[in-house]
């Protein structure tokens, strides 16, 4: 089972919605916290950083938004990387978003690209949370 | 140990040499903080055993970041390209999850597709993962 193809995310079952772009930095104190609560190797960005980008409050947001609901909780499925570029600190990236939902299971799905501020292709991510009752009980 | 490497591309079947590592609350608490992914889920117990959680679950994203250390220190003269992960079941704050993982394939010496688990101390699969390595 490959798990980037465990939950496909070629097909919208909705319109996506679409955020962005967002001015994006690798500042280097939050990248060294970032690593230090990762254990990655120090003076090195870590792989996965450009996760604490999604934590954008318009990010969030519009996701609660999308959910609709007011008493729920996110279980993370799964997320993926895929970088050509690497990263480097203290230079300004651009982020867009496209965010969707999915009924049966409940869940959102989210992409991001990230691109220099000339529009070269940096980096995509892809998660998929399940949606769920902050009581445990099933989708919404 | 990444120097037994030096010059040698990885191989098929190679595999990575397992590592062991486990978040208590206070390592979640710190993630949560420099990722900026604050779900009390992860944070509170008694928001977690409302979810029907025995105790705080380790953030996916926090256990996938794992990986990347327990490359480096196997091959720290190859670079992560991609990474991909399923999370197939929680790991809660206190508990042991040892990192594994193989090759599955390689390119031209110039990259390698790794195949990568994660077990939980009953030796159930909680996380699967892909990472693709290229040469620098």
């Amino acid at each position: 089972m490959s798990p980037a193809s465990a939950v496909p995310l070629d097909h919208p079952k909705e319109s996506p919605l679409h955020l962005g772009p967002f001015a994006v930095r690798v500042e280097a104190e939050a990248s060294e916290a970032f690593g230090r609560a990762t254990g990655a190797r120090a003076g090195r960005i870590p792989f996965t950083f450009p996760v604490r980008w999604l934590a954008h409050p318009q990010i969030r947001a519009a996701a609660a938004r999308m959910i609709g609901a007011t008493d729920w909780v996110p279980i993370h499925e799964s997320q993926s990387f895929d970088a050509c570029r690497r990263l480097e600190t203290g230079i300004d990236y651009r982020m867009r978003i496209e965010m969707w939902r999915e009924a049966r299971p409940s869940r959102l799905l989210l992409r991001a690209k990230i691109a220099t501020d000339t529009e070269e292709p940096c980096l995509s991510m892809e998660m998929t949370l399940r949606i769920v009752s902050a009581d445990g009980s099933a989708a919404q | 140990m990444s120097g037994e490497h030096s010059g040698n591309p990885p191989r098929p079947g190679e595999k990575i040499p397992p590592r062991v590592v486990r978040f208590d609350l206070a390592d979640l608490r710190r993630y949560a903080e420099a990722s900026g992914d604050d779900n009390p889920i992860h944070l509170d117990a008694a928001v977690a055993r409302r979810a029907g959680l025995e105790a705080p679950p380790v953030h996916g994203m926090l256990l996938m970041s794992a990986f990347e250390p327990a490359l480096d220190a196997w091959r720290a003269d190859w670079m992560l390209r991609q990474l991909s992960a399923k999370f197939l079941r929680p790991v809660f704050a206190g508990e042991s999850v040892e990192i594994s993982g193989r090759i599955v394939e390689t390119s031209d010496g110039s990259g390698a597709l790794l195949r990568l688990l994660a077990h939980n101390d009953r030796r159930e699969i909680v996380v699967i993962a892909e990472a693709t390595l290229a040469k620098p």
